[in-house]
This record gives structure tokens, sequence and C-alpha cells, in this order.
């Protein structure tokens, strides 16, 4: 039996499904009251619980042999620091303690690419050391600090692996990802506003593949990045016009003006309740040093990321099949 | 998959939304299906908060291309649907030679083409299954084509002749085809009609029945389906008043319509 911790969610849903299609036994854990429709129809066994309840973890994980931990939450907006650390971070130390308890046979455990010090010149690689000081923001510094519980763990007995994704994208993201939610923007906005900037993209389901491998060939203790392609985000946005067949109106702003708009984004969310798409972390992130490195994931486990124009046109007809007609 | 599903149209409001928390209830994964995704989502959390499961499929029902959507990406999760709702709909009261071409348009859109391309899309699959249900929202407005719901009483009307052919066609199927001939209910329907443009109020409202009884209705009919079914049941005589008083009820004229209460 297998449990996957967060199976709801984008990552979690496709890798559920990965491991249905190769004929695995798969056990969600799924928070009370959360949104299953993404795992829904799947020949899975679904049971409620929350990685900050060790109990339910305790259940969750009777008779199971492997854990995929992805639970976690994602906020690119500072007020959720608190949440984000109980979960990442506690959640993560009940996991390892629960999997311990259980016998469970192999761990793996989903990091972020921004779990890694973002003070790195030149390719980011394996190298690279878990910042769990990161300035960037809350999410980097709970995803680094889980990393590190997970070495420790590893090191005291765990048959643990990481594996690090970078900028997420893919069909079935029924929770709108931020870049999902960016991309339903160009699709239905009359208007967009753009800053240049680069990030490395990756399919979901390549994410998926690539968890199963480390979780088959990884090493014990070792750290896989699980990288797809580097892109500018006007290459993006042609990669999506190309899908689309039409022209997306958008103007593209200058940096400073970005930054001094993202000033005023938690505000914003504050009285709107939208989710902003401008704010300190997304545009810091999109400067910083985005040429990453999977070599170590190739050599050692086989994993091979698709090229972007085929995970951005799936992308996108999930999405128009999902959201309806692009308005335009 | 132990769980039954269904998918209810016009799930946002009404008799729509509380079949949904209903049938949720009785432990159904429901697929809400309506065009307000905001109250949707709203309807969607109190489900889950309840233990309830459910999807949100926001979609303008009057267009055809959302409506092939609404089925792909439905039939993509659950590969088929148990139970379908044919509930999105809604009424106007007025003359109809002030009625907007547009909304008598609308209406038929609405109230009859989604439901017979709903039917179509789903129909197949559940033949081929040879199990499901599809439940048609009609009205008592259907078999009295009273002064003021001229197009109304006519996409109802449709809806008996409708279902009555296709539990035919299905006789042996093991698919059921039922309509749930309605009384007034109280929702926001009046409020909607009132409000669209030229609209009276509805006199029916004052004897309007709570929701809780047409979900006791479905429940009913979930159980013991069949062909067709008053709510609340003692409007089966209503069938009998065109037939006997037809000839009364036209020489009342547009009386009726009057008295202009706004």
């Amino acid at each position: 039996m297998i449990l996957v911790t967060g199976a709801a969610g984008h990552i979690g849903n496709v890798l559920v499904r990965e491991l249905v299609d190769k004929g695995k036994k798969v056990r969600a854990l799924i928070l009370p009251g959360e949104d299953t429709t993404s795992i829904y129809g799947l020949d899975i066994e679904i049971i409620v619980g929350d990685v900050l309840d060790p109990d339910s973890l305790d259940r969750a994980m009777r008779g199971v042999e492997i854990v995929y931990h992805l639970a976690g939450v994602i906020s690119i907006l500072p007020d959720k620091n608190d949440l984000m650390w109980q979960v990442n971070v506690e959640g993560t130390r009940n996991v390892l303690a629960a999997a311990k308890r259980a016998g469970v046979k192999r761990l793996v455990h989903t990091a972020s690419i921004h779990a890694l010090s973002r003070n790195w010149i030149g390719m980011i690689n394996e190298d690279v050391p878990f910042d769990p000081n990161a300035t960037a923001g809350g999410y980097d510094r709970t995803k680094a600090a889980a990393s590190l519980l997970v070495l420790e763990a590893a090191k005291k007995g765990l048959d643990a692996v990481i594996v690090c994704p970078t900028g997420v994208i893919g069909p079935h993201d029924y929770g709108g990802s931020e870049m999902g939610e960016l991309i339903k923007d160009w699709l239905k906005k009359k208007l967009n506003f753009l800053v240049r900037g680069a990030y490395d993209f990756v399919d979901v389901r390549d994410v998926a593949n690539g968890m199963i491998l480390a979780c088959e060939r990884g090493r014990r203790g070792e750290v896989y990045i699980l990288s797809g392609w580097q892109i500018k985000v006007l290459e993006l946005k042609q990669l999506v016009q190309n899908v689309i067949g039409k022209r997306i109106a958008a103007i593209t702003l200058p940096m400073w003006v970005a930054k001094f708009g993202a000033k005023f984004m938690p505000l914003f969310y504050k009285i709107t309740r939208r989710r902003p798409r401008f704010t300190d972390y997304s545009l810091n992130t999109l400067q910083s040093n985005s040429k990453v490195s999977s070599a170590k994931a190739q050599n050692e486990l086989g994993y091979q990321p698709r090229d972007l124009k085929s995970t951005v046109s799936d992308t996108v007809n999930w999405l128009i099949r999902h959201i309806g007609k692009v308005h335009r | 998959m132990p769980e039954k599903n269904a998918l209810i149209s016009g799930a946002s409001a009404g008799i729509g939304a509380a079949m949904s928390h209903f049938l949720a209830q009785k432990g159904f994964h429901v697929f809400l299906v309506a065009r307000r995704e905001e109250r949707l989502r709203k309807i969607q959390t109190d489900i889950l908060a309840k233990g309830g499961t459910c999807s949100v499929f926001p979609a303008d029902l009057n267009r055809e291309s959302e409506r092939e959507r609404v089925f792909n990406a439905v039939t993509g999760l659950a590969g088929d649907i148990d139970v379908l709702v044919n509930n999105a709909g809604f009424g106007w009261y007025g003359f109809y030679h002030q009625m907007p071409w547009q909304l008598a348009r609308e209406m038929v859109s609405i109230n009859i083409t989604a439901v017979m391309h709903l039917t179509s899309l789903f129909l197949p699959g559940m033949l081929e299954r040879g199990s499901g249900h599809i439940i048609n929202i009609g009205s008592i407005a259907g078999g009295l084509p009273n002064q003021g719901i001229a197009v109304y009483a006519g996409s109802k009307a449709f809806l008996d002749a409708f279902t009555t052919a296709l539990y035919r066609e299905c006789h042996g199927s093991g698919v059921k085809v039922s309509v749930m001939r309605l009384g007034p209910v109280r929702t926001e329907f009046f409020d909607q009609a009132r409000t669209k443009e030229n609209g009276y109020s509805v006199p029916a409202e004052r004897f309007a029945i709570s929701t809780e009884r047409v979900n006791r209705a479905l429940w009913r009919l979930l159980r013991h389906p069949r062909r067709v079914m008053y709510v609340p049941g003692w409007l089966a005589l209503s069938k009998y008043l065109e037939i006997l008083f037809g000839a009364v009820i036209d020489q009342l004229g547009p009386l009726l319509l009057k008295r202009k209460a706004k």
C-alpha cells in the first residue's frame, strides 16, 4: 500500500493517477472538508486526516510500505507564514515520526527548488544547500527547514529521499496553482500585465514520474532536482498564443513599476480576497537565478523532462476544457 | 467506486441548491453546474463542511459549447453519471406581446434546449451501462397554459412530452426518465421573474411550498422511479383543471393579468 499525503493537490492528484495506472494500491490522505474533485472516480482508498494530527497519520500509515509526502501550504503572500510553518515543517515532522512508527520502507519528500539557497552563482544543482534562513519568503524557509528534518531522519535510519521540483505547470490543475491561474488569466482577461523575467518550468506529469523513479532508484538521504526548462515569461506567453491561435493582449511593466505595485498587494488581497500575481516574492523569483540542472536525476534515476511546448499545449487545452471559452 | 453521483444543473440557487445539499447528505457525489461560480463555491464549502463530497463546474448552459465542455469535464472525471437532474430554468410572468424577444429566446434555450442537449450527451452512456436516472424539473404550468406564462408553460409542456416519449423509449433498458411537476416552490425564482423586463409578480407565489418537500419527493422518486411525480401530490388534480374548466378560463381573458401588482 502506498500513502500519498496532499493527494488532492496538483502534483498529488497527478502522482496518484500515475500510480493507479501502474496498478499500485494507493491510499490518499485528504483534509476534512477538502475538495476532492481532482481525485474523484479514481480506484483508490481515501482517508481523511491531517498532517497536524499524529493520530490520523498513524491510522493512515497502517500497512503502508511507501509514503509520498506532498501535503503543504504554498503562498506568495507574507500573511500565511504561520500556517505555512505549521503545515510544512511541523506537518513534515509528524509525517516522519509516524513513518518511523509504522515501519515505512521508503519515504519520498517533496521539497521545492525554493528550499535551496538563492545565493548561488552559476548552475543550480544538488550541491546548493538548503537555506532555512532564506530572506526571499516564508515558503522557502519552511520548505528548507522541512527538508533538513527529512535529511536528519534519513541519517537516523528512515529510508527517505527528497525531490525538488521547479515551477510546476500542467493539466489536472483543479485547485488553481500559481502558474495555472496565471495562464487562466491570459486566456480570460482582455488585458494582462506582465514583467520581464524567466524561470524554470516543469511538467507536473514529469514531476510525478520523477518522484516514482526517485522512490524506486533514488539513494537514501539524497536530493534530486526535478527541473524542466528555463523559459522567459514572454516566451511562455508566445507558446500559449500558439496553442489558442490568438494574440494575448498584454502590457509589459518595467520591473520597478511592478515592484512598487507589489508593495500594496498584501493590502489589496486583504480588501478584495483576490489572489494577486505580483508580490515581492513572485517578482523576486522571476528575477532570481533559474539556471537549474536535473543532471543528477537524469543520470541516476533515468528522469527525462518533456519539452515545454507539449506541456503548455496540454495545459492550455485542459484549462479551456475546464474554464470554458476563451473570452476575447 | 461504491458511491453514486448526480449532476444538478442550476445548482447555484433555489431547488437546485437545496437538492445539491440533500443528495450530498444522502451520500451522493454531486456535480454542481451553474453560471455563478462564487455561489457554487459557497455551496461546495457548506457541503464539504458537512462531510459530503461535490465538484463545481461553472458553465453558462445557454451556450452549446459550454454544455459540451461540462459533459467532457464530468465524464473525464467520473466516467458516467448516475443521476442527471435537469433543473436549470427560469420563469417570467406577463403579456407575451410585452415579453422581450431576447428573454423568450433565452428561456427556450435554458428551459428546453439545454435539457435536450444534456440529455442527448448523457443518455447514450446510461443506456450502454443499463442504468441511470434522468429527472426533469417540470411544472404544473406544463398542463395549465394560462395567461402570463405563454413561453414558460410551453417550455414545461415540452418537458412533459419529452419525458413521456423518452420514458417509453427507455423502457426495459434500466434507464429511468422522470418529470417532477412542481407547484410553486419558495425560492428566488419569483424574484427573478419579477425583476426581469416587463415582468409581473407571479400570483401563485402565495401557495409556495418549501424546498424540503421537494427534496423528500426527489428521494421517493429516486427509490421508486416513475414517469410523472406531482409535488405536492394533490396537484395531480391539476391535470383535470384544463379539461374541466378550460372553456371557463378562456372567458376570463387577461383578467388575471389586469392587476399589475409589482
